[in-house]
């Protein structure tokens, strides 16, 4: 043996710590076998670490105290709130372009990748046109959408035709916050698009995907994962999310701010996007076939 | 409309659970993170954005905690010599081998230094580095205190799960 088994190991072993050392984690198990006073031990501190999570696990699911965001709604001048607030956050976050987290952060699962939230969605979608049994309760009308802690304002589609039927902010599959929001041209023209929000303020351009008769489009931008998903054809998804793209960016920096209008409105002299096809900006990383 | 204030407003449920899981109780527990949150804000400025910001918000809570923990006790302590018997109140809490199926009654018995870094890496998945950087000791310390504040669990606390896990290793 490379040295013997100590505290040290047997602390680790108990907090899942040596899942990368696998030699290690063999040794501390082969030690255990010999010896049940210290595997008794390891039971019961992983006994306690279950019983925690039993115990306050559900916490990070429970709806925040108005108290508790209140300080965060706060503003110097007052009269905005945090709702409005969330959403020019967004916006200035989109506009800062890469310097507000410098890619000093990690998000929350290392493992989350645009492909991991493509597969997410893909669920989600499913899920709900399945009539999922889990979906979160619509939000109101007219209201932000809410997470567990912050909210934001869904973006405008009207200059496309696409009039908002349906929001709902919550839990995607995987426990990861998730909003829904439904839109309807009125004349069997329909999408979901799907909103993650993010640590990392990097951006992926739009790229396409399709599994059977629904078509995928999803990008990074800033502080939110977006997918678009529809039965259009995929250039007509792929047209519906360059706009909601657009959308949710900030307006021209020379144009000042809207202030009253709380939803992201594009700059009014922005032509309907979704008339021009597939733009030379977007690079379309290809279509995936499943 | 600074960014930051974005980022606090999503570690609050999780302040919620690391706070819950340190206090016992959950109003106490939403005052701690009131007070955890104010001072984020007015600190905000100092935050080197270098870190992670839910670090930055246990490392704040923790210190509001250990600041306050001198008037908590002194609360607990009047609770209970008013409501317990006579000679519970009197003897020293430990020695009376008081074995809890309440994993909470449990880890309130613990020292707060202990308890703390039992709920950063056990409830909050902290690895050893991020949680002794959040209580400003080394990773040593924080070994040691996990070693023990452990030991006291166990025997204070004896859920039958404990017993569970233990055929399962064996």
């Amino acid at each position: 043996m490379p040295h013997a088994i100590d505290d040290r190991d047997l602390l680790a072993f108990a907090d899942g710590l040596l899942g990368r050392d696998p030699v290690r984690r063999e040794l501390v198990e082969a030690y255990l076998e010999a010896n049940p006073d210290d595997a008794e031990r390891v039971a019961a501190y992983r006994g306690q670490t279950e019983a925690l999570h039993r115990r306050y696990g559900s916490i990070v699911h429970e709806p925040v105290p108005a108290r508790l965001t209140a300080p965060l709604e706060r503003r110097r001048g007052g009269g905005a709130g945090w709702r409005r607030a969330a959403a020019a956050v967004l916006l200035s976050a989109a506009a800062a372009g890469g310097g507000w987290l410098a890619g000093q952060w990690q998000d929350d699962d290392p493992a989350w990748s645009l492909h991991a939230f493509l597969d997410e969605t893909h669920r989600a979608y499913t899920q709900a046109a399945a009539g999922g049994v889990d979906a979160p309760p619509p939000a109101a009308a007219g209201g932000p959408l809410t997470w567990r802690s912050v909210s934001l304002m869904a973006p405008d589609l009207g200059p496309l035709g696409y009039r908002l039927v349906d929001k709902r902010a919550g839990d995607g599959p995987d426990g990861t916050e998730m909003a829904r929001l439904t839109y309807d041209a009125g004349d069997g023209r329909r999408f979901t698009l799907f909103l993650r929000p993010r640590w990392r303020d990097s951006s992926a351009p739009i790229r396409l995907s399709q599994d059977g008769e629904v078509s995928y489009a999803y990008w990074l931008d800033g502080p939110l994962a977006s997918a678009v998903a529809s039965r259009l054809p995929p250039s007509e998804t792929l047209a519906v999310a360059q706009a909601v793209r657009d959308a949710m960016r900030p307006p021209a920096p020379a144009a000042p701010r809207p202030v009253a209008p709380t939803p992201l409105l594009p700059a009014a002299d922005d032509p309907a996007p979704a008339a021009q096809p597939a733009q030379a900006s977007v690079a379309v990383e290809g279509v995936v076939a499943n | 409309m600074d960014e930051v204030k974005w980022l606090i407003a999503r570690e609050i449920p999780r302040l919620r659970r690391y706070a819950t899981a340190l206090v016992g109780d959950a109003a106490a527990a939403d005052d701690l993170v009131q007070d955890c949150l104010e001072r984020a804000l007015r600190k905000r400025h100092l935050w080197t954005r270098r870190g992670s910001v839910r670090n930055w918000l246990y490392r704040i809570l923790y210190n509001v905690f250990v600041n306050q923990g001198h008037r908590r006790r002194r609360v607990r302590l009047q609770v209970q010599l008013e409501d317990a018997p006579g000679a519970m109140a009197q003897a020293p809490r430990q020695d009376q081998g008081l074995i809890c199926d309440d994993i909470a009654a449990a880890m309130d018995r613990l020292p707060e230094d202990q308890r703390a870094a039992i709920v950063l890496t056990a409830l909050e998945g902290l690895s050893y580095e991020e949680a002794a950087a959040v209580l400003g000791i080394r990773i040593g310390t924080l070994r040691s205190r996990l070693s023990r504040g452990r030991e006291k669990l166990r025997a204070l606390y004896t859920g039958h799960d404990s017993r569970v896990a233990l055929r399962r290793v064996k």
